[in-house]
C-alpha cells in the first residue's frame, strides 16, 4: 500500500479516531498520542490491512482498545481534569447572549457524556456523534447487537436525567 | 414536519429505537428549529454536532508523517533482512523438501535392492535341509579342530608356570590354597 492508498483508505478516519479517543480518555494531548501511535501502527502494517473486511471498524476498534490502555495507566490523574475536558469539548462560536446559558449546558452534556461507563460512552460517541449503524457499532466494539442497543438506551436516558437534574436544579 | 410524527420519533429515540434515518428526520427538525422537538433533544443534538466538528489539526498530519517515514528508513535494512532471510529460508526448506523425496524414489529403492542382492550372494541359504545340516557341522567342526589348535600353547604356559614355583620352593597347590585364603578374607 503507497502513501497516498494509505491516506485514503486510512488516514482519513484520524478524526473519528481523534473524537473516539477523546471521548474515552478525556484528553486532548493523550487523545492525539493514541491516534499517532495507532496510525504508526497502522502504517507499518499497512501489507496487512487489505484482509480487512473494514478498514474504519479496524482503525476504530484499535483506537478504543489503545485509548482503554492509556485510561489504565494514567486514569486516576485524567480523571481529575474530566471538568477541563468537558469545558475543551465545547465550541465558542456563539454570540454572547446566548452563549453563557448554552455553554453550560453543553458543559453539562460533556460532562455526563464522560461520566457514563465505558461500555455505554463508546456505543453513544459512535451511534450519536459518528452515526454509526448498530452493526458497525457491534463488529467494532466486538459485541452482541443487542447488547448495543441496550447501552444505547441506558446512555440517553442516563444523559436526559442528568439533563433533569440539572435543570430542576436551576429552577429552584 | 408532522408534530405527531416528531412527538413520536422522540419517544422512540428515548427508548433507543430509532433508525439511523429516523434520528437524521431529528436532527433535521433541530436543525430547522422546530419547537415540536424537547430542548431536552435540542441540546444533546446541538452538542453531539459540536462533537462532530472537532477535527485534528494540520501540525498533526506533518508531525506523523515526519515520524512515519524515519521510523520507516530506520526499519528498513531490519525488515529487508528479516524478510529475505524468510524468504531465502523458505524456499531452502522446499528445496531440501524436493530433495529428500526424490532421493527417496530415486537412490533408496535401488540401495535397498543392492543390499538385497548383496545379502544373498554372500550369506547364502541352502533349499535342502539336509545339505544344510551337512554344511553346518562342517563348519562347526572347523570352528572346533581351531580352537584345539589355540589352546596348545596354554599348556605350555601352564607348564611354564608350575615350573617356576617348584624352583622358588612353593608347591603349586599351596600357592594356590593361599590364593584363595587371602580373597576370601
Amino acid at each position: 500500500m503507497h502513501q497516498n492508498d494509505f491516506k485514503r483508505t486510512v488516514f482519513v478516519h484520524k478524526n473519528k479516531m481523534y473524537r473516539f479517543a477523546l471521548s474515552i480518555i478525556g484528553d486532548e494531548d493523550e487523545a492525539k498520542d493514541a491516534v499517532q501511535d495507532v496510525m504508526l501502527k497502522l502504517w507499518e502494517t499497512r501489507v496487512e490491512l487489505s484482509e480487512k473486511t473494514s478498514i474504519e471498524a479496524w482503525c476504530m476498534t484499535l483506537i478504543r482498545n489503545k485509548s482503554l490502555d492509556i485510561l489504565k495507566r494514567v486514569g486516576r490523574k485524567l480523571k481529575t481534569n474530566l471538568d477541563d475536558a468537558s469545558v475543551k469539548l465545547t465550541s465558542h462560536d456563539k454570540m454572547p447572549d446566548s452563549y453563557t446559558i448554552e455553554n453550560e449546558t453543553m458543559e453539562h452534556i460533556n460532562k455526563a457524556v464522560l461520566n457514563l461507563p465505558e461500555k455505554q460512552k463508546s456505543v453513544f460517541q459512535l451511534r450519536d456523534v459518528e452515526g454509526y449503524s448498530y452493526l458497525e457499532i457491534s463488529e467494532t466494539l466486538n459485541m452482541d447487537m443487542n447488547q448495543v442497543k441496550v447501552y444505547i438506551f441506558r446512555a440517553r436516558k442516563s444523559i436526559k436525567e442528568s439533563l433533569e437534574n440539572m435543570s430542576n436544579y436551576g429552577q429552584r | 414536519m408532522d408534530r405527531d410524527r416528531l412527538a413520536y420519533l422522540e419517544k422512540k429515540y428515548w427508548e433507543g429505537k430509532t433508525s439511523l434515518q429516523e434520528e437524521i428526520e431529528l436532527q433535521n427538525a433541530v436543525r430547522s428549529g422546530s419547537d415540536a422537538v424537547s430542548d431536552l433533544l435540542t441540546s444533546i443534538f446541538n452538542a453531539t454536532a459540536q462533537s462532530r466538528e472537532i477535527s485534528l489539526d494540520d501540525d498533526f498530519d506533518s508531525a506523523f508523517w515526519q515520524k512515519a517515514n524515519v521510523e520507516h528508513n530506520d526499519n528498513r535494512g531490519l525488515v529487508f533482512t528479516l524478510s529475505a532471510f524468510m524468504r531465502y529460508a523458505a524456499v531452502g526448506i522446499i528445496l531440501l523438501g524436493i530433495g529428500g523425496v526424490v532421493w527417496n524414489l530415486a537412490f533408496k529403492t535401488d540401495n535397498k535392492v543392492e543390499v538385497a542382492q548383496t545379502e544373498f550372494t554372500i550369506v547364502d541359504t541352502y533349499d535342502d535341509p539336509e545339505k544344510a545340516f551337512e554344511e553346518t557341522k562342517k563348519a562347526l567342526m572347523y570352528a572346533s579342530q581351531k580352537l584345539n589348535q589355540g589352546k596348545e600353547p596354554l599348556g605350555e604356559i601352564k607348564r611354564f608356570y608350575n615350573a617356576k614355583m617348584s624352583i622358588a620352593g612353593t608347591p603349586v597347590d599351596t600357592v594356590n590354597y593361599a590364593k584363595t585364603n587371602n580373597s576370601s578374607k
